[in-house]
């Protein structure tokens, strides 16, 4: 990163675009404290996270989940993964109960929460993943590409998720996405490329921007016909070939 | 020539209490030359599909057959020099092994019995193939590369084992949009050359875009046609998941 600024505000929702090695997924691990600056700073509720007597601090209100889900699994089943967070941060164990059982509920999770981590599809790992960073009760949520590894299907069952998250939980959302779709549909968009925040706005602006749009290698005909369109998931109307 | 998959099925944990069948009596004919996507959501199979179609596992019914056959090299050294059939892994990393990207390239056809300098214009024409700067790239590590450089060293090792047919499973995954659709754009023009390329996908819209035919795997059989939108294959998934 070279000279990035940026503020995430309370219950906001925002993506970070930008092509592969642009620096976007650095970024987020710079917000999430997980990286420390060399230079300039980074702060969370004020927080500076070069401090490490604040570690414990800015993980109580920072969450980040990855990519992979199959690399984040630290439990046996999908109960005590959820309770893991928590229990590490020193909640108590009625808290923790109390905790899990609101994820199983909010993410409709709870026939699932005896079974292995494995044996569940992508979709419903991540879901398990962000249950599990919500119930540490973060005010912040970095996701890190979190749909890449998902078919559209999951994928779109994802991104409503995060928006529940956000309108229910006032959860702030930093969501890396490399689906361009995703990040037209939220409010406001970050744009990195070569290490600096090259755009910072609505997508209407994006869209008018020939110059971002270009430095960012995103085709304007490519982008009005679908990648920043809507997602294009339509309902079972068309039968299955045989 | 033809890849023929005739009612394969494959199970694993076969005979075990946890035994889940995948592939159930699965056919399908790739041509030469012609680009072919099998489109299936996670969990359905598709890595699978890729392993039995590249014979790095064994169908337990039906049969996987090339079609007419050619003299496969058995032990490794074989004359002809060239494979029948080749897979690209989903991530790049999991299949280097190499120091340097020329070693990781010159693997398979020196396992094949080339040698010298036609080993040399082996690899440095697979990495051209795939608009790579042979010179510039051949001495670095392959995990040192940006992940669409790793993807197409990927795909030029397997390219210089001159394969008939080659299988690429999630090729964009981790790809941005503009490398993603570079890369398809190759694979068209590979396939226009005469190699099938076979791609296992959950990205609809690409593989409506650039395939001649699309396969819609689900429940562990195929259906196929060449001309479903991508509207009929989310009908599929959401019909038949």
């Amino acid at each position: 990163m070279k000279d990035a600024s940026l503020t995430v505000r309370e219950r906001e929702v925002l993506a970070v675009i930008g092509r592969n090695a642009s620096g976007k997924s650095t970024l987020s691990k710079l917000a999430a404290g997980i990286l420390t600056p060399e230079r300039g700073v980074a702060t969370v509720d004020g927080l500076d996270t070069r401090d490490e007597r604040l570690g414990l601090e800015v993980r109580r209100r920072v969450a980040f989940l990855q990519q992979n889900p199959e690399s984040q699994f630290v439990s046996v089943t999908v109960e005590r993964e959820i309770a893991s967070g928590p229990e590490n941060l020193g909640f108590t164990a009625a808290d923790t109960r109390a905790a899990v059982g609101d994820m199983l509920d909010f993410f409709g999770l709870v026939e699932l929460r005896k079974c292995p981590p494995s044996a569940l599809s992508a979709g419903q790992m991540q879901k398990v993943l962000l249950a599990s960073l919500l119930a540490m009760k973060p005010a912040y949520l970095v996701l890190d590409e979190p749909t890449s590894y998902l078919d559209p299907i999951e994928r779109d069952a994802v991104s409503r998720e995060v928006k529940r998250i956000s309108q229910s939980l006032g959860t702030s959302v930093v969501w890396v996405t490399q689906f361009l779709y995703e990040a037209a549909a939220l409010p406001r968009i970050i744009a990195v490329a070569d290490g600096r925040v090259c755009f910072d706005g609505a997508v209407a602006g994006l869209q008018d921007d020939a110059a971002t749009l270009a430095l960012l290698g995103i085709d304007i005909t490519e982008l009005r016909q679908d990648s920043l369109g809507t997602p294009r998931l339509p309902g079972a109307r068309s039968r299955c070939p045989r | 020539m033809e890849l023929v998959l005739r009612e394969v099925g494959f199970s694993y944990d076969r005979g075990l209490p946890t035994e889940k069948a995948v592939l159930r009596s699965l056919s399908l004919r790739v041509r030469a030359g012609e680009f072919v996507s099998v489109v299936g959501r996670t969990g359905s199979g598709k890595t699978t599909l890729g392993l039995v179609m590249a014979g790095l596992l064994k169908p337990q019914s039906g049969e996987v057959t090339v079609r007419p056959e050619r003299p496969e090299p058995s032990d490794g050294h074989g004359v002809t020099g060239r494979l029948n059939v080749v897979m690209v892994f989903q991530v790049p990393e999991s299949q280097f092994f190499e120091e340097d990207v020329f070693s990781e390239v010159a693997f398979g056809p020196s396992r094949l019995g080339i040698k010298g300098e036609e080993l040399s214009t082996r690899v440095f024409s697979s990495l051209e193939r795939l608009g790579l700067d042979a010179a510039r790239i051949s001495r670095r590590s392959p995990i040192r590369l940006s992940e669409g450089e790793k993807r197409k060293v990927a795909i030029a090792s397997a390219l210089s084992c001159e394969p008939l047919f080659l299988i690429l499973d999630e090729p964009t995954i981790s790809l941005d949009w503009q490398a993603s659709t570079h890369l398809l754009s190759l694979l068209r023009r590979l396939a226009d050359s005469g190699v099938s390329v076979i791609v296992m996908t959950h990205e609809v819209e690409h593989a409506v875009r650039y395939s001649d035919g699309l396969a819609v795997l689900s429940r562990g059989t195929l259906s196929a046609s060449c001309r479903l939108t991508a509207d009929d294959v989310y009908g599929c998934w959401k019909e038949r998941g």
